[in-house]
């Protein structure tokens, strides 16, 4: 038998009160892209810790080229030749992105001349943008840019590692767009052909077939099935019912009745230089779907909407009253809530708990008079939103920050629910959730939709598409497509999205 | 499979370690010295354990709100001597203290402005304005000392009153430990603050007007420092202007011993740091040490306790007891 690149058995990792290993075993190939797939909070992102030295295993053995090693820290993954490109990749936001690339491996002439080593690292940076040329300034601090952008550094922190014999990428696609994850496919089939093992976790199902030669399935810890992506019998439908345990009938819930009055009503809103003058309704039994690629202006719209920027024009009517949002705060006291698109950094409180995190946006609801927080009031509230987004938590008392990355978006869903508003505007709702809880939210959001005013807004055409009653389109900050989800189809929608052009 | 089970929470362990050190430590100096014990002291202790704490409670509110204030002390400093010079122009104790408070709320809210609004570096920013608000407090006086009406005003009772025998800023120490407890621990403007400490931009998100809560915290913080020196004042029975700079030390190093235990900052942490250190601070006056040891050990402490509250206590034992199982040949399933 040939020597496996990468073999992992037995591995047991347990946290409080969760084992989230359960004597998992993993087997790479040299050369191969191997896809790990489970539903949230299956392991993987563990397994993938355990591997890359961030937690030590409680039980079980890991062989690299066939030699039994022990991967005591990340520092030793790294000099072993594991690099990983982290679900939510730390990094200093005050660093600049090539700073950040080479953080903790700047050894070679450090200290006395700080100013040659950064144009040296500066110019390592520009070196690797040759082989991943993806579009960002490394020169901004991290800080500043958006998540795309640093998920773009992410990968090249990993791809600058020498002597890479195993590349680790969890869900790098989650937040990257076609364009980037075009140039992603393009460099993991190089690294391919060069020998390189691929670890690949993803949610979006497609990509498993575009890029992987295998698959593993995950669940409750343990894997479930291993094969070949182009065995017979595997398709979506199957890796689905892999990962779930049971069938998936449908992912998109019915579309919608014909529309009710309107909840919220938008005119001209715009924001200078970023948007101009858009204008559109949210109505009761109705999805309103906004696509756009990352830079099209969807993710203004959204904040000038919700008051997080300030918009340079428009009005804004909520129940046919006119409101003046200026702030967060303000919107969400005249009853519209937005579930960010940066979930990380703008969705979550991540060292506090679930329960803090829920009620966050609506303390009232369990506060005696008017400030006084009851604590049994504020765990059932919790456990509630928990029951009915099917969070998987041990308890509501656990700090978010240790929640599967599927989970933590649905802790965000959850304390949008609870401010019990009259409009939601879902922002990329889905982002690293697993295929059957997607199907899940989409049914909730229509659920939702019945007697709320809901807007979807994302970069996923085809979830924009498939829930949406009514389409709209922006490229380059103009509405370029606006009409009932019912005379468009995906393709023209999607292509519109693209070019700016609508074509029949 | 998922499993439940109890762990030992980390931060009662660590709260073990910590009443150990503390009981030690008191035992130490009781051997050293066996009057340490006495009730006298004992009182003298809590004498000196109420404006250190005081100033903490204070500083706990900035740094939950995950910012540094580089300027409370020289801000009492101020407060103290506004207060002073109230008392010297034949004020009477009460508006007197409220004016001096209310100095301070001043330069509170210039620092909220400054770091909350401008987005301002928080050290450099509060260090400024401190430099600026102790420049001010020598105009008062012309940097000598202020002792007009300090004897016949009734200023003195701030210090020297008692209820029910406890000596009135030890009570007005719990009073305010009350309700910054209630206030940080049980309250919604606990949450937004500490959501704000931990995620200002996610808070935002959620509906926390950010920039009022970081302004009120400076503005606690400061009131609060300038309310503890004027105490301290009304102890010396002058106005002296350098009073006020002694607070920096203890006020932060409480807040780091508190962190060390609970791994943020909190009241009941804050409160057991100034004790921690108070202790300390007794057994060497009582030892008739000089204070530069006391600022030595007091240094040490500060640092010992950063250290210790990066450590994970609870990840240590979990894996003894790990390695005892597969010791045991249990296995692990
Ligand atoms: N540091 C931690 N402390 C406690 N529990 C944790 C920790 N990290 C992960 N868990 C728990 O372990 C389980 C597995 O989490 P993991 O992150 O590996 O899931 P995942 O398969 O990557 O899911 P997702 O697709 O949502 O990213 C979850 O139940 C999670 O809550
Ligand atoms: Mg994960």
């Amino acid at each position: 038998m040939e020597e496996l690149s990468l073999e992992m058995t037995g591995i047991v990792k347990e946290f409080p009160g969760v084992r989230a290993l359960d004597g998992a075993e993993f087997k790479l190939e040299h050369g191969e892209v191997h896809a790990l797939l489970g539903i949230n909070g299956a392991g993987k992102s563990t397994l993938i810790k355990v591997l890359s030295g961030v937690y030590r295993a409680d039980a079980g053995q890991i062989t690299l080229n066939g030699r039994q090693i022990e991967i005591s820290s990340p520092q030793a993954a790294i000099d072993a030749g594991i690099a990983t490109v982290y679900q939510d990749p730390q990094m200093i936001p005050s660093f600049t992105g090539y700073e950040n690339i080479f953080l903790g491996a700047e050894s070679e002439s450090t200290g006395l001349f700080p100013r040659i080593r950064r144009k040296k690292l500066l110019a390592r940076a520009r070196g690797l943008l040759e082989k991943f040329p993806v579009d960002i300034d490394l020169t901004r601090p991290v800080g500043e840019l958006q998540a795309v952008e640093k998920e773009s550094i992410a990968i090249l922190r990993a791809l600058s590692r020498e002597n890479m014999s195993v590349l680790v990428l969890d869900e790098p696609t989650s937040i990257l767009t076609r364009k980037e994850i075009g140039i992603l496919f393009e460099q993991i089939r190089m690294l391919k052909e060069s020998g390189i093992s691929i670890i690949y976790i993803t949610h979006r199902l497609d990509e498993v077939f575009q890029i992987a030669d295998r698959l593993t399935v995950f669940r409750d810890g343990r894997n479930v099935a291993t094969c070949n992506t182009s065995a017979e019998g595997i398709d979506h439908a199957r890796i689905a019912e892999l990962m779930l345990g049971r069938e998936l009938s449908h992912v998109y819930p019915p579309k919608g009745q014909p529309p009710d009055d309107d909840v919220l009503s938008v005119k001209d809103l715009a924001l200078a230089g970023r948007f101009s003058e858009t204008s559109f309704t949210a109505k009761r039994g109705w999805i309103l779907g906004v696509f756009g690629l990352v830079g099209s202006g969807i993710d203004d719209l959204c904040k000038t909407l919700f008051g997080v920027l300030h918009r340079t024009a428009g009005v804004t009517e909520i129940n046919g009253r006119k409101v003046a949002l200026a702030s967060p705060a303000d919107a969400i006291a005249n009853g519209l809530f937005l579930v960010p698109g940066d979930r990380r950094a703008e969705g979550q409180i991540s060292d506090e708990s679930v329960a803090f995190n829920v009620i966050l946006s609506n303390m009232a609801r369990v506060a005696g008079l008017g400030f006084l927080i009851r604590r049994r009031e504020e765990r059932l509230a919790a456990w509630s939103m928990v029951e009915e987004l099917d969070i998987k938590t041990p308890d509501v008392a656990a700090a978010v920050s240790l929640l599967s990355g599927g989970n933590q978006q649905k802790v965000v869903i959850g304390k949008g629910l609870y401010t019990d508003g009259e409009v939601y505007v879902f922002q990329e709702p889905t982002v690293g959730v697993d295929v059957g809880a997607k199907a899940g939210i989409y049914e909730m959001i229509r659920r939702l939709s019945a007697d709320k005013g809901v807007i979807v807004v994302g970069s996923d055409c085809e979830e924009i598409y498939g829930l949406c009653d009514h389409a709209m389109v922006m490229y380059q900050g103009r509405v370029v497509m606006d009409k009932p989800a019912s005379e468009v189809r995906l393709e023209q929608m999607l292509l519109c999205g693209l070019t700016g052009k609508a074509r029949e | 499979m998922v499993q439940r089970r109890k762990d030992i929470s980390s931060e009662l362990i660590t709260l073990g370690v910590f009443c150990a050190l503390q009981i030690g430590i008191m035992r130490v100096f009781t051997v050293l010295e066996p009057r340490f014990m006495s009730v006298d002291n004992l009182l003298g202790l809590l004498n000196l354990v109420a404006p250190m704490a005081l100033v903490g409670l204070g500083l706990t509110f900035v740094a939950v709100t995950g910012y540094a204030d580089m300027s409370f002390h020289f801000v009492s400093c101020f407060g103290g001597m506004t207060m002073s010079h109230m008392i010297a122009q034949g004020l009477s104790p009460l508006p007197a203290i409220l004016i001096g408070g209310g100095a301070g709320a001043a330069f509170g809210v210039i620092n909220g402005v400054m770091i909350g609004k401008f987005k301002l570096p928080d050290m450099v920013a509060t260090l400024g304005l401190g430099a600026i608000a102790f420049g001010m407090a020598y105009l008062y006086s012309g940097g000598t000392q202020i002792t007009d009406h300090f004897n016949d005003s009734g200023i003195k009772l701030l210090y020297t009153a008692r209820v029910a025998s406890i000596p009135l800023p030890v009570v007005l120490t719990a009073i305010a430990y009350a309700v910054g407890f209630i206030v940080l621990n049980r309250s919604t403007l606990g949450r937004r603050f500490y959501a704000i400490g931990s995620n200002a931009t996610a808070a935002r998100f959620s509906g926390v007007r950010v920039e009022r809560y970081v302004i009120a915290a400076f503005v606690i913080c400061a009131v609060v420092a300038c309310l503890t020196n004027i105490i301290k004042m009304s102890a010396l029975a002058k106005g002296e202007i350098e009073a006020g700079l002694m607070w920096l030390m203890p006020a932060y190093s409480a807040v780091f011993v508190g962190v060390s235990v609970f791994k943020k900052p909190t009241v009941m942490g804050t409160f057991l740091g100034a004790l921690l250190i108070g202790t300390v601070q007794k057994g060497f006056l009582l030892l008739g040490k000089s204070t530069y040891v006391m600022e030595l050990v007091m240094g040490v402490l500060l640092i010992v306790s950063i250290v210790v509250s990066r450590i994970d206590f609870k990840e240590i034992i979990r894996r003894r007891r790990f390695r005892a199982e597969l010791a045991a040949g249990g296995g692990v399933s």
